[in-house]
């Protein structure tokens, strides 16, 4: 126990979630096993940042986002993403599922927190509108705003 | 961009973790034998699930993380009790807190006693290792061994090579301790922090071979040398 939590129990029961969505993220099994090390770890240190009132699976799913955007955001994968020839992941043509998820993998680390968020619930989670406006605590109005912000970023970097 | 029609992940992960009322859960699984594809997730799901399960624990039911550490300065500082069980080698200049504001911490002793093991004088069979720090920013770290036998191994983490992620603190315990082996004799034990992940396969090659090893460029380390005798 640390600090009341329970953290070994979380680990047993959502490991395996926070594993999964980081490999999906980073598409690499070493930094998304880094992942998991990190955020239990720091429950263990910290276990006041996750104080109960959400569901497990929100908190974990919220801090799993942002420790993965974290690392796409180091400098030097930025530069590296940044180099790469960026396809867009939005068009008139419905991409597979895999298609979707190397191109977001791609993109993710150029847009703004709240954007990268919403692309990564949506489009990697699989999630409704509903279900990434209740993990970010806003309307689906909002997050269809995202959504279309998103689709309409790399659109225009398409053309240009 | 259009809607989902499919049951998202989240929704499995709650059914998963037993964290929907039975009402909701029954609603997922209805949606899911409804659609070919959900089945197939939630089967996929279900399998990492059960693979993750096969891990070890995550080593938090150790010794307490922090408060036991609070003893740790002290004992270290005090190099006549220290040398009752542990002796410290000479330390190297990467050994030495400065700058950083890295502290490494090595003991052994019964799981449930590690500290008094600095009064007994000894260190047997099924013991256990557990490597602490104090670190001003996060880091990765190991801890690595050469035992008796001169065999190499990763302590922690054992699973992989290369080292764990550690977050900062005060007195932090690293994420699991190792249970001492019936190899006796002098066993060279290293903790090593550094701030960016390393492999291990270098470090344990050059610790097979001289019984140390060379910290790459930012990287702390401590060795210590256990001296293991039978119960």
């Amino acid at each position: 126990m640390a600090g009341g939590l329970d953290v070994e129990a979380l680990y047993r029961r959502y490991g395996h979630s926070v594993l999964r969505r980081a490999r999906q993220i980073l598409g690499s099994d070493d930094d998304a096993n880094d992942v998991v090390q990190e955020i239990f770890a720091n429950l263990v240190a910290r276990p006041g940042q996750f104080d109960g009132r959400s569901a497990p699976s929100t908190f974990l799913y919220a801090v799993t986002t942002h420790a993965c955007l974290a690392r796409l955001r180091d400098r030097r994968n930025r530069l590296r993403l940044i180099d790469e020839q960026v396809k867009p992941w939005v068009s008139d043509v419905a991409q597979s599922p895999a298609e979707a998820r190397a191109a977001v993998q791609r993109i993710l680390a150029l847009l703004p927190d709240d954007e990268a968020t919403a692309a990564i619930y949506h489009h990697l989670d699989g999630m409704s509108h509903a279900e990434v406006a209740e993990l970010m605590a806003c309307s689906p109005r909002h997050v269809g705003n995202l959504l279309a912000r998103v689709a309409e970023r790399f659109a225009h970097k398409e053309a240009s | 961009v259009t809607e989902h029609v499919h049951v998202s992940d989240l929704r499995f992960d709650r059914l998963l973790a037993d964290e929907l009322a039975a009402d909701a859960a029954a609603a997922v699984r209805a949606e899911a034998a409804g659609c070919a594809q959900c089945s197939e997730r939630l089967a996929e799901l279900t399998r990492g699930r059960d693979a993750f399960a096969q891990r070890p624990a995550f080593g938090v039911a150790q010794p307490p993380a922090r408060r036991w550490w609070l003893a740790m300065p002290a004992v270290l500082a005090a190099a006549a009790a220290l040398v009752l069980v542990l002796r410290a080698r000479d330390p190297g200049e990467s050994e030495r807190p400065k700058g950083g504001g890295i502290e490494l911490y090595l003991a052994a002793g019964p799981k449930d006693h590690m500290s008094s093991m600095y009064l007994d004088g000894k260190v047997h069979p099924g013991d256990y290792l557990q490597a602490g720090y104090t670190a001003s920013q996060v880091g990765f770290g190991a801890v690595l061994s050469r035992d008796g036998a001169d065999h190499v191994s990763a302590y922690v983490p054992a699973d992989r090579d290369v080292m764990v992620a550690l977050p900062a603190g005060r007195y932090l315990s690293f994420p699991a301790s190792t249970l001492l082996d019936d190899v006796l004799g002098e066993e060279h034990a290293i903790v090593i922090w550094c701030p960016s992940p390393r492999p291990l396969a270098p470090l344990l090659r050059e610790l097979g071979a001289r019984g140390d090893i060379t910290p790459p460029e930012g990287c702390k380390h401590r060795t210590v040398v256990i001296y293991k005798d039978a119960r």
